[in-house]
């Protein structure tokens, strides 16, 4: 017999199995190597997630209680799978477009982005996933105690408490390991997909070959299991139609609206196409479980004694005939099915909840608005740890209140009825454009009311939540009140009864609130959208052209998607406006790209509201509404190629207008230089040639006087050699035929050397900043040259630095085979206009210390960044004048 | 394109037959049940092999990345 501690090894070891597993492929996944962790194969296994330890163990059982029903549960899916090209492409494609999070993202983000939605069907999900996890936790337990009860020794109850909640923790662990890593913007999670898929060869594999185990072995092949199934109670359980065609119902719309499996669906699938395979191949999986499910029933009533749990058929069928091994194989099986469903469904209940309830909560505590709300990825990943472990705890508790009831082994059925309340919002919302955000409130209303009422507080039992009195006659002796025999519909079997009460009401109320409602603009933009999200593409503009800063929105994008990926973001979308530099034009259209960016960490209706904070105001202007209006979509398409051609047009022009003002800047500059340089070459000149005067016609001159002169005339000479020597420095620079002298150098002794050279001389005090940890890295390079744009760099912030105690700070990090250093100093910075000219020859920002040079600093960075295979740039939106040096690590080997 | 959108509508009638029949025993409903089932299967991995073809030709091919 396996032991206790026996059994612990086993499952530790898959565990650790399983960790290393999502490790791997977490590594692979951050490498960019995605290989096969995309393919429509693990796709396809990570929808096994739809069957659980109650599907595992349960439909044994329900076979055995009721015959046939147990495969309603895959025929759903099935045909939901089989018909893809209805149904789940368009909720793919709207999950994609719209950056949709969950379940609750997509009915808010569709209904006007209204959090209130995101709220109700939060809770919903919350109060029917619970009890659901609850059910895993007691089949993990159950499945011990069978292994207990066939062990010589005898185990204490509190050993099987002990197990539930080691399973939790454990669970949990997993799930904020591998489920908040990061904050992808695609909310997509490679570890723990893989694990899940690893998982589900698992749980089929026990499943056949417990299977093969018993027609074969036990029966003695197809002919006799024939026969027996004949022989057996099953046949002669009678066939309840209503409860067959409601199952199939049922089971086909959890499959879209159950969180877990909306998230491995539509947020974990990263390419359309998967979803041709899992078309088939999914079915094919669900059949293939089910296969064996009648023959271990038959077999298990016949040879298992009388009483004996049927759920647990998988198990002790083996275990009886002294198949240790298959038991155990058995046994991880279910404990696979249970712990994939928990993982997935704390991961969606963690990203609704912190979505729709954390993050609102606290930009409203805040208050003072998107831009300086501190570091919203810690609060974000934090909310979702904290939550993932209180879903996990609500599970636990729920198991131990229930102490493993009847009640819970119906759960799955009543938690499917639950979250398929969302189905009429969710289908109206993707094909009828004229529902409204009040009627999906309503409709949800009514309908999480009427599931509670009539199924889920009466599963309690009688004297649970409701007392006796209240199920025999109803609330204060109103018959037609019943929980179970709603407006006198008697007889009926409970669930089929809640569910068509509670679905029809629902759909009932969602039509006809909407039909006498008006959706609201944003309303019809999104429904717009969601309703022709194949033709509507390019999608219609939710933004105003505004004057919103583009430096706020960059500092408020950093905070939730991280610096190098919002500035990546910025920068992109100002190249292809034709603009240089990390300020794009705040156009309608960028706004509304920035907007789903962010959707993508925050959810729909979060990121809507902190862009609104910003931009100030969210108008759907009347050409927008004419896009969604069916009767203009001749003129909308007309004007499309209109728009098209002319935004073609504005394009070049701006490209042009902005290539203009910047040539008659830079003549103007070029005229200003010339004076200037004239003027610098003239005033040494002069003093040179008049002092040479002197000592050529005085001859009575003194010693002293006479030194002196000759002291003017060689310090003027050199500051001309120094102006000479800048010019010809850039001028070798530019063409490229600098001689570089590169070799291994430490960053670190690079900045002492540039730091010890500029702070020398006289001037204003600065304060230096470094992270010194963070420096000690050897760069293939010049050091020479780097040091001079370091030492030009500092010196610029001594001279034009206009803080009270000038500071600055030094950060290098590595980004990419590159390492960044940024110095950002505490002045005023650079004003905007002057951003993009900076760096160009003879362009000086004031007069204020004319002795500076002749504005030629930046000018040489630039050119010895380009020489070096690195770049400099001016970083806005840091609070004070920011410089970012970008060099390669390894210059030979660029070269 | 049109056949897969035929598949769960005939799917769903095939399923829903033996509400109209009453008295054979489990075993046959079995059978019934299964065989249709790994028909759905077959006819479902012949239309996607055909339909994804259709997609990578470029028909309706979603964007990678989709731009507003």
């Amino acid at each position: 017999m396996i032991s206790f501690d026996g059994l612990v090894a086993v499952c530790l070891g898959y565990v650790v199995f399983l960790f290393a597993i999502a490790f791997v492929a977490e590594r692979r996944a951050s490498q960019g190597r995605l290989g096969w962790l995309r393919s429509p194969l693990v796709y396809t296994l990570s929808l096994s997630v739809y069957c659980t330890a109650w599907t595992f163990y349960g439909a044994v059982g329900l076979a055995a209680r009721s015959g046939m029903e147990y495969v309603t549960i895959y025929l759903g899916p099935t045909l939901v799978l089989v018909g893809w090209w209805w149904l789940l492409r368009k909720l793919v494609r709207i999950g994609k477009t719209q950056r949709i999070t969950s379940i609750a993202d997509l009915i808010s983000s569709r209904y006007g982005k209204s959090n209130a939605l995101g709220v109700i069907v939060t809770l919903l999900a919350v109060i029917g996933t619970t009890p659901y996890i609850a059910l895993q936790l007691q089949s993990v337990t159950l499945s011990f105690a069978v292994f207990a009860q066939s062990d010589l020794r005898p185990w204490a109850p509190t050993d099987l408490n002990a197990t539930a909640l080691w399973v939790a923790g454990g669970l949990a662990l997993f799930t904020v390991l591998f489920g908040t890593r990061n904050l992808d913007v695609n909310e997509r999670h490679h570890g723990v997909v893989t694990a899940i898929a690893v998982e589900a060869l698992v749980k089929l594999v026990a499943l056949l070959a417990v299977g093969v185990f018993v027609v074969w072995g036990v029966a003695g092949g197809l002919g006799p299991i024939a026969e027996r199934i004949a022989a057996s109670p099953i046949s002669e359980t009678p066939f309840n139609g209503g409860r067959w065609a409601g199952l199939i119902f049922l089971s086909a719309a959890a499959i879209i609206t159950l969180p877990r499996m909306f998230q491995v669906l539509v947020v974990e699938n990263a390419d359309e196409r998967h979803l041709a395979t899992a078309s088939w191949a999914f079915p094919l999986y669900l059949m293939l479980m089910s296969l064996f499910v009648v023959p271990i029933a038959v077999v298990g009533l016949a040879t298992q004694p009388e009483g004996a749990n049927p759920d647990l058929f998988v198990l002790t069928i083996p275990l009886s005939m002294n198949s240790e091994g298959l038991a155990a194989l058995a046994f991880l099986g279910g404990f696979s099915s249970a712990t994939s469903m928990v993982i997935v469904a704390a991961i969606a209940l963690s990203t609704m909840v912190s979505n729709h309830v954390v993050m609102p909560i606290w930009l409203s505590i805040q208050g003072r608005g998107a831009t300086v709300s501190g570091d919203v990825r810690y609060v974000l990943l934090t909310s979702r740890r904290v939550s993932i472990a209180a879903i996990l705890a609500l599970g636990y508790f729920y198991f131990r209140l229930t102490g493993g009831s009847e009640a819970l082994a119906s759960i799955g059925l009543i938690s499917f009825t639950g979250v398929a309340q969302v189905l009429p919002a969710l289908l109206g919302g993707m094909f009828w454009r004229g529902a409204t955000k009040s009627g999906a409130a309503a409709g949800l209303c009514v309908g999480f009311f009427l599931w509670a009422y009539t199924l889920f507080l009466p599963s309690f039992g009688p004297e649970g939540v409701m007392t006796t009195a209240l199920l025999e006659t109803g609330p204060f002796g109103i018959g037609w009140l019943r929980p179970e025999a709603l407006f006198w519909v008697d007889g009926l079997d409970p669930l089929i009864h809640a569910m068509f009460w509670s679905l029809s009401l629902n759909t009932l109320a969602f039509l006809g609130i909407s039909l006498l409602g008006f959706p609201s603009p944003m309303e019809r933009l999104q429904g717009a959208q969601f309703v022709n999200v194949f033709e509507h593409s390019a999608s219609a503009r939710s933004w105003a052209q505004s004057t919103a800063e583009a430096e706020d929105l960059l500092m408020m994008s950093q905070r939730i998607l991280g610096s190098d990926k919002a500035q990546k973001l910025f920068q992109t979308e100002a190249s292809q406006q034709g603009k240089l530099g990390y300020l794009p034009d705040t156009t309608p259209a960028f706004l509304q790209r920035l907007e789903r960016e962010l959707a993508g960490s925050v959810g729909a209706a979060t990121s809507h509201a902190m862009v609104g904070q910003i931009v100030g105001r969210s108008s759907v202007s009347v050409e927008d509404l004419m896009a969604v209006a069916d009767e203009t979509a001749q003129i909308m398409e007309y004007s499309n190629r209109l728009e098209a051609q002319s935004e073609e047009l504005t394009r070049t022009a701006r490209q042009l207008r902005e290539a203009n003002e910047k040539l008659t800047e830079l003549s103007v500059q070029k005229d200003a230089f010339l004076s200037q340089i004239s003027h610098e070459l003239r005033t040494p000149m002069t003093s040179i040639r008049a002092f040479s005067e002197i000592l050529m016609d005085v001859d009575s001159l003194e010693e002293k006087d006479r030194a002196k002169y000759s002291g003017v005339i060689h310090d003027e000479t050199l500051r001309l050699t120094r102006l000479l020597d800048d010019l010809l420095d850039l001028s070798v620079l530019e063409n490229g035929q600098v001689r570089l002298n590169i070799q291994a150098t430490n960053l670190q002794s690079v900045l002492d050397r540039a730091i010890s050279a500029a702070s020398s001389g006289e001037g204003p005090k600065l304060r230096i900043h470094r992270n010194r940890a963070a420096e000690d890295m050897v760069l293939v390079t010049d050091p020479d040259r780097l040091a001079q744009v370091f030492i030009n760099l500092i010196t610029n912030t001594r001279k034009y630095c206009d803080a009270e105690a000038p500071e600055m700070w030094i950060s290098p990090r590595r980004n990419d085979g590159a390492v960044e250093i940024d110095f950002v100093d505490n002045g005023s910075g650079i004003p905007k206009r002057s951003q993009s000219i900076i760096f160009e020859k003879f362009s000086r920002l004031s007069d204020r210390n004319s002795a500076g040079g002749a504005g030629l600093g930046l000018a040489i960075c630039r050119e010895i960044m380009t020489n070096l295979d690195g770049a400099i740039s001016y970083l806005p939106g840091q609070g004070g004048a920011a410089f970012r040096v970008r060099v390669g690590l390894d210059l030979s080997r660029a070269a | 394109m049109d056949a897969v959108r035929m598949l769960p509508v005939v799917g769903l009638f095939l399923m829903l037959l033996p509400l109209m029949q009453k008295g054979a025993g489990t075993a046959v409903y079995l059978v019934y049940i299964f065989g249709v089932w790994v028909g759905l299967i077959v006819l479902a991995y012949l239309l996607s092999h055909r339909l994804s073809r259709a997609i990578g030709d470029g028909a309706g091919t979603p964007p990678k990345d989709p731009q507003p």
